[in-house]
């Protein structure tokens, strides 16, 4: 009889979870090619960026005064995340535990305080073209992020198999998002749409050898599922009961036991689904619903990451018409976020917008990916960026403004740190003296994690100088120095 | 797992291994009651002034060698054993100048103490817990254990269907669960509430589970209380979920959810990629294991002013905890309704409701536990007995015959009989349903009177049969009575300490005889604790090892041939049941002694406390205990019921709060 209990830490329950953790929909069964990624003594630099668009109600992130340490000397200040209690109490969307593990780990980073309004534009600008045929300024001309990452030597060298997309788009919010635009045309990268799965699948797992019989008992699978939200239920009951502290420590053993069922079941599962890179069942049959080809793509690029298919991806969801989602209580999601049914509508609309498809993430592309890569000794998500950026916003990003899409104060939330390069771990408050940080500079950031070269993104754009717009700025401007730069303060 | 949790399977190990051997002398005589100092300000004066002497004298004679007075080790000492070691140990013949009186004082300080300093005499003269008011113990908050567990399961199964709780599939997984009943302390087995490990936490989830899909494909699903009908539909909608959340989750939880509460739990469960059965699923195994479900927390009443940490429990609350306690099953819709109102917290309504849940089958399954947590006889060691010993004795299910025999003496006495303390110990009804326990007591099967020399608890085959072979052990009887009835802990032998009588050859000599001479002589180290521990066991010495009646004991050799019959003897005195020695001349007199004994009774309201908070009771729980004591006290000599100890218990106010 087991009666004794041995703690563990945060850390070492996200390792262990990895070791076994996978949560993989419709991925039943894979034959053995091996990974790209796993071939390689140094794991690869990856990134993933989810972009929520098209609002940035702060109201459900942290105020920007709990960052009061300094960092550096230009006056950027900092919190260790895990000072800051559960995630789910300062931070509305993070309600699946899933979060609540990673911040503990040192994995979540929050970068708030970025201004990009110097586009002045529209969904995802300076991050995505986002171009129509009416824009023909010179500005829209400039190399995007997704291109950089497209088009880095370093990311993907001569001899790159063909197999491997350098950068995977998909876009469930807009057809022209990702449009480029190339003197007077508009170029349409490859990309893909809700309705596209199947071509996806087809681009991008098609060099895969076919994969054996699926398998159809994914109960395990489901039960690991319930545990990991199951735990959400106890660190809510342990962070707002009025219990004694004995009785804490018991409902904190009892999670800790839970996970490790949780990690039992998602092992079987593994096992069941004789996890390697092989191809994946196709999609067919899942139907047109956005709930099922939402969750479907994330699960999909897990598996492409883990298969080192790409080293890029992005994924833009809707923000025009996602009343699919439950509880968003409008009918018009577009309009409620530009203010147009009063601030509490907007911002109850936001909110759950924001949190149904953050928990989407976490089950669908996080988990899978929270597990030891190779030799490593770190999870892939250890060893690579996730992104929820935003860049178009309410100004001033407060619920009752319609604000257009301007973007200030915006914020980023980053999952992983690139094999440590990044000084995870932290909420960063990036607007000095009331100044917002260039988004520029955060994107720049982005590509150094990746190990882009300066050389391969500070090529001349339209106005002469480098990557980015600084129209909003002028030469004096106390960030002049570093608009060209990534953020030092946030890396190692 | 804090450390008192885990002291307590320590000492379950402990106590494992003592009980294969038979333990002779004892070392270290711990506490005789658990209680630990308190406020004396109910001694009668008269007690006040003859314990402090005692404790001063001890102060000046006795400390330098036997350490100080709080943790001295001659704790309980009798007046007579101390008189013994000053005749006897050259180092205390310097105290043979102490008068009588100071010598008694003495010892009646270090019984005092050894009480725990928490047994004072009220102003009735009767010994009570020593309360000081306002004090307030922590109410830990207890996992339902697994009777609790399978009952809840099963009332809101049935709240589905009555049918789904047969489920074979269910029934397998809830037996696989992992005994929670676990040999605990001093040859008692409990229910553990603190009780958890791997295999707890995966066969509890296996089972609701299982519970949740058995709901989530119930065809009677549409019926489900206040949701309109939605769940029977093909698809489920959100709104539907939450509604499913509020409902069920009230039934689970034991309270109203609110709003904010059904949001959270639902969006948590919610998955819109599921089908209607998994998302079913997902939120019922979610909330079954919620821990609001698998934990009893009380924790949403106002609290006290000047007192943060004390909650007033609600209504909900209230039900909830007095449904437990009695039943070891959820509210069921009558108190759910009570509650609602708000009328169980009034004392009319919550008297009523305790005597109708009395009533029920289940809080007779409570009464079991109850009362073999409390005086262990259930515990058994080996059963084995020489064929010729037998008489023709079956002893197949024998032990099991025993164990029911008490479990329904105690459920008739108290729940239909509604005895008294001293009943329980005197009473001669008894429900035989095994012809061999019929045999063994002399009597028919059936609703039977037993015969005069056999009467009470103590006096029955389950607790009378307490070794294997032919000599019955005065040393474990006596133990059950000082530890079980008595609360009163002797500790354990010393390593050295022989474990069986020794082999006497031809010698005929009694059992009670040997026992003496090898544990009791005066002056021995073994006298200190045998010498409370065997002449509570000679009482029982006309009782043989199976728990027949005798007038004499048959003396056997190693090889079991008879050499001859001795003539048993019964009589002893013990200063055990109070301040005051007391004899009796058999275990009928002593059972009728113990029945009126003080000690006995506060012993009886530490088990009844110890039951309901699952954690040994300690002086923070002596005002409680307190309402058990004077009610089995009772006015005018008329003791009162134990029926009516519960209930007094029940409506104190310390029941009804949550301390955190």
């Amino acid at each position: 009889m087991s009666i004794y209990f041995c703690p563990k830490t945060r850390r070492q329950f996200l390792v262990g979870s990895g070791k076994a953790l996978l949560t993989l929909p419709f991925l039943p069964s894979l034959i053995t090619d091996t990974a790209l990624a796993q071939q390689m003594a140094t794991p690869p630099k990856r990134s993933m960026l989810f972009l929520f668009e098209h609002c940035n109600l702060n109201e459900i992130w942290p105020q920007k005064s709990v960052a009061i340490s300094a960092v550096g000397s230009l006056g950027i200040r900092d919190v260790n995340l895990t000072s800051m209690g559960p995630i789910a109490s300062h931070s509305y969307a993070f309600a699946n535990p899933r979060y609540e593990v990673l911040k503990n780990a040192g994995l979540m980073t929050y970068m708030r305080g970025f201004q990009q309004d110097g586009w002045n534009g529209c969904h995802g600008d300076m991050y995505l073209s986002a171009v129509g045929s009416s824009r023909n300024s010179a500005d829209y001309q400039r190399p995007t992020a997704d291109q950089v990452f497209e088009n880095s030597q370093t990311l993907y060298p001569t001899g790159t198999p063909t197999s491997v997309r350098k950068a995977i788009r998909i876009s469930l919010g807009g057809e022209n998002i990702f449009n480029h635009k190339v003197g007077s045309s508009i170029i349409r990268p490859p990309m893909y749409e809700g309705s596209q799965i199947e071509r996806f699948y087809t681009d991008v797992f098609g060099s895969l050898t076919g994969g054996t019989a699926p398998v159809n008992d994914l109960t395990n699978q489901f039960k690991s599922n319930i545990l990991n939200r199951v735990m959400g239920s106890y660190s809510s009951f342990n962070g707002n009961r009025r219990i004694s502290s004995e009785d804490r420590q018991r409902v904190t053993t009892h999670m800790d036991l839970l996970s490790d069922l949780q990690r039992n079941f998602a092992s079987l599962s593994q096992n069941q689904q004789q996890i390697s890179c092989s191809q994946p069942a196709a999609p067919g049959g899942i139907g047109g619903t956005p709930t099922e080809f939402n969750r479907v793509y994330l699960n999909l690029l897990a598996v492409a990451f883990r298969c080192g298919l790409t080293k890029f991806g992005t994924l833009m969801f809707d923000s025009h018409d996602p009343q699919w989602i439950p509880n968003l209580g409008v009918s018009d999601f577009h309009g409620a976020i530009h203010g147009g049914q009063g601030a509490a509508i907007q911002l109850r609309a936001f909110q759950t917008w924001y949190r149904y498809l953050a928990n989407m993430i976490a089950d669908n592309f996080l988990a899978p990916l929270d597990q030891m890569e190779g030799s490593s000794g770190k999870t892939y998500l250890e060893n690579m960026i996730t992104g929820m950026i935003t860049t178009g916003a309410c100004h001033p990003n407060q619920a009752g403004n319609d604000g257009g899409h301007g973007g200030y104060d915006s914020q980023q939330i980053l999952i992983g740190n690139m094999g440590g390069a990044l000084r995870s771990g932290r909420y960063y408050n990036m607007n000095v003296q009331g100044s917002d940080y260039p988004y520029n500079s955060f994107l720049i950031t982005l590509f150094h994690l990746m190990g882009i070269p300066p050389s391969e993104y500070a090529f001349a754009t339209p106005d002469g100088r480098g990557f980015g717009l600084y129209t909003g700025y002028g030469a004096n401007h106390r960030f002049s120095s570093r608009f060209y730069s990534p953020i030092q303060e946030a890396l190692t | 797992m804090n450390h008192r949790y885990a002291n307590r399977y320590i000492s379950v190990l402990k106590v494992t291994v003592l009980f294969i051997i038979t333990a002779l002398p004892y070392q270290n005589c711990g506490k005789a009651m658990h209680t630990s100092t308190s406020s004396n300000s109910s001694l009668s004066n008269q007690t006040i002034d003859q314990v402090a002497q005692g404790k001063s004298l001890y102060l000046t004679n006795c400390a330098g060698c036997h350490g100080p007075y709080d943790s001295s080790a001659k704790l309980g000492r009798t007046e007579a054993q101390i008189n013994l070691a000053i005749d006897n140990i050259s180092q205390m013949s310097q105290l043979s100048g102490l008068t009588a009186v100071q010598v008694r004082n003495i010892s009646r300080a270090l019984i005092f103490q050894a009480n725990g300093g928490g047994a004072v005499v009220n102003q009735n003269q009767r010994l009570v817990f020593a309360c000081t008011p306002g004090t307030r113990s922590k109410t830990a908050m207890q996992k339902l254990n697994n009777r609790e567990f399978r009952n809840s399961i099963s009332s809101i199964l049935d709240i589905v269907n009555t049918s789904l709780k047969s489920d074979t599939q269910l029934n397998d997984l809830f037996s696989r669960m992992p005994s929670d009943i676990v040999l605990e302390t001093d040859h008692t087995r409990k229910e553990q509430s603190f009780f958890i490990n791997q295999n707890v936490v995966a066969a509890s989830f296996d089972v609701t589970f299982r519970a949740a899909s058995l709901i989530a494909n119930s065809s009677t699903l549409s019926t489900f209380p206040n949701t309109n009908g939605c769940l029977g539909q093909g698809t489920i909608t959100a709104a539907c979920q939450q509604s499913l959340v509020r409902e069920l989750g009230a039934i689970a939880f034991r309270r109203p959810l609110t709003s904010t509460e059904v949001t959270s739990i639902a969006s948590r469960f919610w998955d819109a990629s599921l089908s209607k059965v998994n998302v079913l699923e997902m939120t019922i195994t979610g909330i079954f294991q919620s821990p609001d479900f698998l934990y009893k927390v009380y924790d949403r009443g106002q609290q006290f002013p000047a007192a943060p940490n004390s909650l007033q429990l609600t209504a909900h609350e209230v039900a909830a905890k007095l449904s437990y306690f009695l039943t070891g099953a959820p509210p069921d819709s009558t108190l759910r309704n009570l509650a609602a109102s708000g009328e169980i917290l009034t004392n009319a309504i919550l008297d009523q409701q305790i005597e109708r849940l009395l009533s029920t089958t289940r809080s007779r399954e409570v009464m079991v536990r109850l009362f073999r947590e409390s005086y262990g006889y259930d515990v058994f060691g080996n059963f084995s007995y020489p064929s010729f010993y037998l008489e023709g004795i079956n002893t197949n299910g024998l032990q099991t015959a025993m164990i029911d025999e008490l479990d329904q003496y105690f459920q008739n006495e108290v729940i239909t009989q509604n005895s008294t303390f001293s009943q329980l110990l005197t009473s001669r009804r008894a429900q035989i349903s095994n012809a061999s326990l019929a045999q063994i007591y002399g009597s028919s099967t059936g609703s039977v009177q037993l015969p005069s020399e056999r009467s009470g608890f103590l006096n029955r085959a389950a607790l009378l049969t307490k070794r294997t072979g032919v000599r019955a052990s005065p040393i474990k009887r006596g133990l059950v009575v000082l530890e079980n009835v008595l609360c009163s802990s002797v500790g354990l032998p010393p390593p050295n300490a022989p474990t069986a009588l020794p082999d006497l050859g031809t010698q005929l000599l009694s059992t009670r005889e040997v026992t003496h001479r090898v544990t009791a002589i005066a002056g021995s180290a073994c006298v200190t604790c045998h010498g409370r521990i065997n002449p509570l066991g000679y009482a029982f010495e006309s009782f043989d090892t199976l728990g027949r009646l005798r007038t004499v004991e048959s003396i056997y050799d190693v090889n079991n041939t008879l050499l001859g019959q001795v003539p048993v003897a019964t009589q002893a005195e013990t200063s055990d049941l109070g301040i005051q020695p007391v004899r009796y001349s058999n275990s009928m007199d002593l059972a009728d002694e113990i029945g009126k004994s003080d000690k006995a009774m506060l012993c009886f309201a530490k088990h009844l406390k110890s039951f309901e908070s699952r954690r040994p009771a300690d002086a923070s729980d002596n005002c409680h205990m307190n309402d058990i004591v004077t009610t089995l006290h009772g006015a005018n000599q008329n003791q009162g019921s134990i029926k009516s100890a519960i209930k007094n218990f029940i409506m104190s106010e310390q029941f009804k709060q949550w301390n955190f």
